[in-house]
């Protein structure tokens, strides 16, 4: 737990002294207006990087998120004129039944899941192009409604953020209080161990990118419905965006550690300082700068609190004949 | 009240593994399991684990034939397996690792603490934090934290598969006593071990196997440890420990290979002196933490010298990593072979090219056809069977295995041999193997340092031994004067009288 309390402290410290900063030296940094819009993208790119965090979690990595949400977010807008609820349920089982399948093929072949999902990241884009080849799906002027609604201001933050950060939250419950959840840690820590102990690892890698489909089909269509359009080269920004809070909250890319509220702060970090980059002004360049430097930051920032390495990088090392430090 | 075998047979088409197999276990006592690699032992811990369906037989528990057809229903009868690679997860706590394998899908943590402590003081280990992460444990207590796993299942039998091959003593302590408190609860408990002298410490009965069939059963009280390997290997086996060949001056005016001199290291408190010919074979012995692998570990690069000088063959030699170590001619077999030794799921010439490989630089050949002929000729003087160079090394026996770890090292050519545990793991008969190869090599020049917490293997074996305790070296003795007794007695008093 020491070393969890550790990371999570870290992240905390870090969003405190980012907001405290920003608040006193970027004008219009410290109005609701600019909360509600940072807490509504936390909920949002934290919405996928939860789903990679199941998938990473469990030893894995779903790199074709956002194919996956812009896809979504088409089919939904695209069934929008005859029902919107229909069009959403459809996405969201359609990811879900691809997601099993991609799952099913990693549990069953062993084939790489970076490989397979990039060919998925490459592919859905082009099915994307093909649904919609000129102009974007837009949303029925009769369904601008649905648009306004989620960016209504609800306190701190909009209906939108809300959605976002309930289903986000209800995931790490459930990733802490179910066996499912543990066992997502599990096949993470050790394959052969995980099923030495009873665990349906099919089953598990099933769930995981499953619900890191259905997680990204759900950003994407929020995003989708929040902006009233999704085109076919829409939301490419979405994987880079997801992994990057991912890996900023603190997610080991060896699988079997994360925990969600570090992931929300990842996502929360990131989103400052995207958010003051653009009250300055400032270049998109400056930005990705900025938030490479903090990715590069935060990964030798645990490393030196010990709260990502693991022991397979001893391991690693021993292999390769290099003595441990002891 | 008893776990019954009666009649078990399996056969591969023609081989048959197990035929005819019958013996029964009571409730309340420890009942030990030997036999050689291939004897049938794992057979019938996979018919026991339900992971193999015997193609004759039937298993009683009290009387009641017992379903073990597959693992589930085998753990349903109440069978536990412990085997030994444990499926303990390290990335997880101990309550954690106890939710996994509970039957409720929802975790309820604060109730799996109470119960997982619960287990964990029937085992003797009631004061350890289950918060804590798996990972952070020692391997004996991983090894328990197992067996509670199972425990919380009610098993009433339990199969422990070698469960001290990877331990130190401490953490053997707490697995005996453990074993020794189950099997008090009245449940059945089956210990299948390579280490004869556990037979007397914790066992009351034994059955031997031999070639699939029963070959001896007796009460541990009244046996010998010759009776015991003549059941195993099926002859006497008098000459475990191969004699020293002949050397022109075994002590005196050949020159030295390795001399330490008031070496020091973090983990020593005093210095360690020893003075290595060519072809001469030397024990450390300690108990664990006692710093007696410390020397072997110094030489080879791997813990830093603080104070003190090596001379290898009269030149000055302070490695810092493995690499200066093998171009000074200087092999290693650290005691995790698993980690350490080979690839395991890599193909046997893979391993035993791979020092060659490294010592013909970053733009050397990787010539596929020329590293396996350059595996052969190693395997040739290792005897290694040239079946195995393209099997995977975690299929080989425990001795082939140590065979391939070491062997590895022949192509550098080297000077000096380190072993710690050379035969950790290793069967009775394949031990002998182990170590008449040793000693050949050693008779052709090479000096030979080994650790090891077996102190059989240490008088057998070695020709001189340097005694450890308390993290100093007390004292080295010609093996020849020494006795177990004694030997135990300067491990555990650092003096010769208790």
């Amino acid at each position: 737990m020491s070393r969890l309390d550790k990371g999570l402290g870290l992240r905390l410290g870090l969003s405190i002294l980012l907001i405290v900063i920003c608040a006193i030296e970027v004008d219009g940094f410290a109005t609701m207006a600019t909360l509600a819009s940072i807490v509504e993208n936390v909920a949002l790119i934290g919405l996928l990087a939860a789903g990679l965090m199941l998938t990473m979690v469990a030893g894995q990595l779903d790199a074709a998120v956002a194919s996956v949400a812009a896809v979504s977010a088409i089919i939904a807008l695209l069934l929008g004129p005859y029902s919107l609820v229909l069009g959403i349920v459809v996405a969201l089982v359609v990811a879900g039944l691809y997601g099993c399948g991609i799952g099913w093929i990693i549990a069953r072949t062993g084939v790489s899941s970076l490989v397979l999902t990039v060919c998925m990241l490459i592919g859905l884009r082009g099915l994307a192009l093909i649904l919609v080849p000129q102009s974007p799906a837009v949303l029925a002027d009769g369904l601008l409604w649905v648009s306004d609604g989620l960016v209504a201001r609800v306190g701190p933050t909009t209906v939108l953020g809300i959605i976002g950060l309930v289903l986000i939250l209800a995931l790490g419950l459930g990733m802490r209080c179910t066996r499912l959840g543990l066992s997502l840690y599990a096949v993470g820590g050790n394959l052969e161990r995980a099923r030495g102990s009873g665990v349906n690892t099919t089953k598990v890698y099933m769930v995981a990118f499953a619900g890191s489909a259905m997680l990204a089909a759900t950003a994407g269509i929020l995003a989708a419905l929040r902006s009233g359009s999704a085109s076919g080269t829409g939301l490419d920004s979405f994987l880079l965006d997801g992994v990057t809070a991912a890996v900023v909250g603190g997610v080991s890319l060896e699988g079997g550690r994360g925990s969600i509220i570090n992931v929300l702060l990842g996502s929360l970090i990131v989103r400052i300082i995207a958010a003051a980059a653009a009250l300055l002004g400032m270049q998109s360049s400056v930005e990705s700068i900025a938030t490479g430097c903090i990715l590069l930051a935060m990964l030798l920032l645990d490393d030196a609190l010990g709260t990502r390495r693991g022991m397979k990088t001893a391991a690693r090392w021993r292999v390769l004949g290099r003595p441990l430090r002891t | 009240m008893m776990l019954e075998i009666l009649e078990l047979s399996k056969s591969y088409g023609a081989v048959a593994a197990l035929s005819g197999v019958s013996f029964s276990a009571e409730r309340g006592k420890v009942t030990a399991l030997l036999g050689e690699n291939g004897a049938g032992k794992s057979t019938l811990v996979k018919i026991l684990s339900g992971l193999v369906v015997p193609t004759e037989g039937k298993i009683a528990l009290d009387g009641h034939i017992i379903d073990t057809s597959t693992p589930d229903r085998a753990s349903k009868s109440g069978v536990a397996v412990v085997q030994q690679e444990i499926s303990v997860l390290p990335n997880l706590s101990i309550t954690e690792n106890f939710m996994l394998t509970a039957p409720s899908a929802l975790l309820r943590r604060a109730k799996a603490a109470s119960a997982c402590r619960a287990y964990l003081d029937r085992l003797g280990l009631g004061d350890v934090d289950v918060g804590r992460p798996t990972g952070s444990l020692s391997v004996g207590e991983r090894q328990l934290v197992e067996i509670a796993r199972m425990l919380a299942q009610d098993a009433q039998v339990l199969v422990l598969d070698e469960p001290t091959a990877a331990l130190g003593d401490r953490d053997i302590a707490l697995v005996h006593q453990a074993v020794r408190r189950l099997a008090a609860e009245g449940k059945v408990v089956l210990y299948i071990t390579h280490r004869l002298n556990e037979l007397e410490e914790i066992c009351e009965q034994a059955v031997v196997l031999r070639n699939g069939q029963v070959a001896d059963r007796f009460a541990t009280a009244d046996t010998s440890i010759a009776r015991v390997i003549y059941a195993m290997v099926g002859r006497e086996l008098n000459e475990l420990y191969p004699a020293v060949g002949n050397r022109a001056e075994p002590d005196g005016s050949s020159a030295s290979n390795l001399v330490l001199t008031g070496l020091r290291t973090a983990g020593l408190l005093g210095s360690v002196d020893l003075d290595l010919k060519p072809g001469e074979i030397v024990a450390t012995a300690g108990q664990i933490g006692s710093g007696f692998v410390e020397p072997l570990r110094a030489v080879a690069g791997v813990t830093a010298m603080t104070a003190g000088t090596m001379r290898l063959q009269g030149k000055a030699y302070s490695p810092r990593n493995h690499r200066e170590r093998c171009s000074a001619g200087v092999a290693y077999c650290s005691a995790d072979r698993q980690l350490d030794g080979f690839f395991p799921d890599r193909p046997v010439w893979e391993t035993m090219s791979a020092p060659a490989l490294a010592a013909s630089g970053l733009w050397g050949s990787a010539n596929g056809q020329r590293l396996r002929r350059s595996t052969d000729r190693l395997a040739d003087r290792m005897t290694i069977s040239l079946a195995y160079r393209d099997r995977a090394v975690r299929a080989l026996s425990g001795g082939n295995a140590q065979k391939v770890s070491i062997g590895k090292w022949l192509s550098n050519d080297p000077q000096l041999l380190l072993v710690e545990e050379p035969t950790r793991g290793v069967d009775v008969g394949a031990r002998a193997e182990v170590y008449r190869v040793i000693r050949s090599l050693a008779d052709q020049g090479l000096s030979v340092l080994f650790a090891s917490t077996d102190l059989d293997e240490v008088l057998g074996f070695g020709e001189r031994v340097m005694i450890f305790h308390n993290r100093r070296q007390v004292e080295t003795l010609p093996a020849s004067a020494l006795t177990r007794d004694k030997l135990a007695t300067w491990i555990t008093h650092g003096s010769c009288n208790g």
